[in-house]
């Protein structure tokens, strides 16, 4: 402080806060390089993926006429810009949506309008997930031949490379093995999708290997190995809240009890997965559980 | 240096004070005041500190809530005393709401001429004002009857066993059978010239036909006239009951109506700035940095469902 009462500085406080306004900076600098590049997205893409998302929650809440005309106003959106990639995704959401409201028919024309459109170039990956619905289409016709026939493409689509498709297709194959009663095959070709969807830590296709080798593995008796993976099944799918594949899991546990000859654990599993089917609405579900409740009553009133 | 200093502070003090009293008086802190009550079943809406309002001024606020033995609400105003001469013995406290989504005050409704002017510690009468669903109650019970004249009228018409059904019905034989005659009418006056004789004879029988068809018609109109004046008397006091009701609706959609367009509005306006501030955010770094930007997605199929 000088004489007349003010602070004054020195020439060492000029120099240091000077070292400090230059560290601050390059922090900043180094912070700022760190955020990494920003990715421009347009007003129009911008929409497409809010009506997209908006679609998304429809589907998810069982709305699928509003998710239908959602998807639809995406692909508008994207053909006014030719995305090529947005134009592909709406189209496979407008089938995936039109096969979950049970209009197969326009769910496969919709799929036929991407596949066979020579007048644009659309990516691979998207090419190859429009063959796996269309193959998923043929599956619920019980269509196998013309099922595995679209399993095919849809790996053909990816080409040499790694297919991020390749847990579902196993799993697919392995369905068509385990339909057409081929019990060998349906564990080998559901043990291949098991590793690379444990390889992709994607656990829904993960849960849908471990029930489809566990019913194959049932199939030939081999009651311990099937259990343990119906049990795995079901830790997954209560870990990811999915009530469809808890009440799959709860049944087959079911199914296998009374393959053991035990009625009265396999009625306590049906009464589960018929709780769960009542609690997420799946009348399919609650029905299919009845039946087998219904089952297990008589066969312990013949007895 | 010392008194330098001294002054300085003095000048600080008597700022400071200045301050205060002008928030003082902007509060109305100073401003004489009378306390005056009103007493509620219950302290539902009211709370201290809420407005007092009469023609749309504040004039005071609520000072304290207590519960008196029978367990209703004794409510406190701190009116200031300038407004005291509009509050007479004969006035009403109303709990009513600003606007559709507005803050709840309490008006004061000013009393008659020349009741005396209310004192200090005065109690007033309290009421509250309808709310919305209150409203929707009373439109409901208007309409329902409305709705159960129509039905019954409607299910009246369409009886088959009913009346109305059976004059229809009579009412188209008696088409058919003018119908009918009147082919016959055509017939006879084609075939005047060659028989006379016989022509006679059907114009006779024609004539009969007339004779039974204008009975027909006779009948069916003396059965609508029965029938059609209680159908009417109904129908009138259902659009009675209508136009009543529309007037009711009419009346509550007016009384909105102004504060509903600007709300609107405002309520535009906000999420479009809140928006535009949300979006410039996004924008801004750091946030920028954690914020992914949207991407369309294929849905997720599950290769066993």
């Amino acid at each position: 402080m000088n004489k007349a009462g003010l602070i004054t500085k020195t020439g060492k406080d000029w120099t240091l806060s000077l070292g400090r306004f230059f560290m601050t900076a390059c922090l900043l600098l180094a912070l700022s390089s760190c955020g990494g590049k920003q990715t421009f997205v347009s007003p129009g893409h911008m929409n497409a993926a809010e009506l997209n998302h908006r679609a998304e929650t429809a589907f998810m809440t069982g709305d699928y006429d509003k998710s239908l005309d959602l998807y639809r106003e995406a692909l508008r959106v994207n053909r006014s810009m030719e995305d090529t990639d947005g134009i592909a995704v709406s189209l496979i959401n407008i089938a995936a949506a039109y096969r979950k409201s049970g209009d197969t028919d326009n769910a496969s024309l919709t799929l036929d309008s991407l596949l066979e459109d020579r007048t644009l170039s659309y990516p691979p990956n998207r090419l190859s997930f429009a063959a796996f619905l269309k193959a998923m289409l043929f599956m619920d016709a019980n269509s196998y031949g013309k099922a595995s026939e679209w399993a095919d493409k849809a790996r053909s689509f990816c080409g040499q490379g790694a297919c991020p498709l390749n847990g579902k297709l196993y799993n697919l194959r392995a369905r068509i093995a385990l339909a057409s009663k081929d019990f060998a095959s349906a564990v080998t070709l559901g043990t291949e999708g098991l590793r690379f969807n444990r390889d992709l830590d994607d656990r829904m296709e993960t849960a849908n290997s471990l029930r489809i080798i566990s019913e194959a593995k049932a199939a030939v008796g081999n009651y311990k190995e099937a259990g343990d993976m119906l049990a795995e099944a079901l830790a997954l799918d209560k870990t990811m809240g999915k009530g469809t594949g808890v009440h799959a899991d709860l049944m087959g546990l079911g199914r296998l009890a009374l393959m053991k000859g035990d009625r009265t654990s396999a009625l306590v599993l049906f009464r589960r997965a018929l709780a769960v089917s009542e609690a997420s609405r799946d009348a399919e579900g609650a029905a299919e559980a009845l039946k087998m409740i219904g089952q297990c009553s008589t066969d312990s009133e013949k007895r | 240096m010392e008194r330098k200093i001294g002054f300085f502070i003095l000048t600080a003090l008597a700022g400071i004070a200045l301050v205060i009293i002008f928030a003082g008086l902007r509060q109305d802190i100073f401003t004489a005041k009378d306390r005056i009550y009103f007493t509620s079943e219950n302290g539902q809406g009211i709370n201290e500190g809420m407005a007092v309002k009469l023609s749309g001024f504040k004039i005071g606020k609520i000072t304290s809530l207590e519960l008196d033995d029978k367990a209703h609400v004794k409510v406190v105003m701190a009116i200031s005393r300038k407004y005291m001469k509009w509050i007479k013995t004969d006035s009403t406290a109303r709990l009513v709401k600003e606007g559709i989504i507005g803050d709840s005050i309490i008006e004061i409704i000013p009393g008659s001429a020349p009741a005396a002017l209310l004192k200090d510690d005065g109690t007033v009468p309290f009421e509250r004002e309808k709310g919305i669903s209150a409203m929707v109650e009373e439109l409901k019970d208007e309409i329902k009857p409305v709705i159960r004249d129509i039905r019954e009228i409607v299910a009246y018409i369409n009886d088959p066993k009913g009346n109305i059904k059976a004059t229809l019905a009579n009412v188209e034989t008696l088409s058919d059978d003018l119908s009918e005659t009147g082919n016959k009418l055509n017939l006879l006056l084609k075939d005047a010239d060659k028989a006379v004789a016989l022509n006679s004879v059907k114009v006779s029988g024609l004539l009969d036909n007339i004779t039974s068809t204008v009975g027909n018609a006779n009948k069916a109109i003396t059965v609508t006239g029965k029938e059609i004046p209680p159908i009417m008397e109904k129908v009138n006091a259902g659009l009675e009951n209508l136009r009543k009701t529309t007037e009711e609706i009419r009346k509550a959609v007016e009384k909105a109506a102004h504060s509903i367009p600007p709300l609107v509005q405002k309520g535009g306006e906000t999420a479009s700035g809140v928006k535009e501030i949300v979006d410039s955010l996004k924008k801004t770094w750091p946030i920028s940095s954690f914020i992914t930007p949207p991407v369309q997605k294929t849905l997720d199929v599950d290769s066993y469902e």
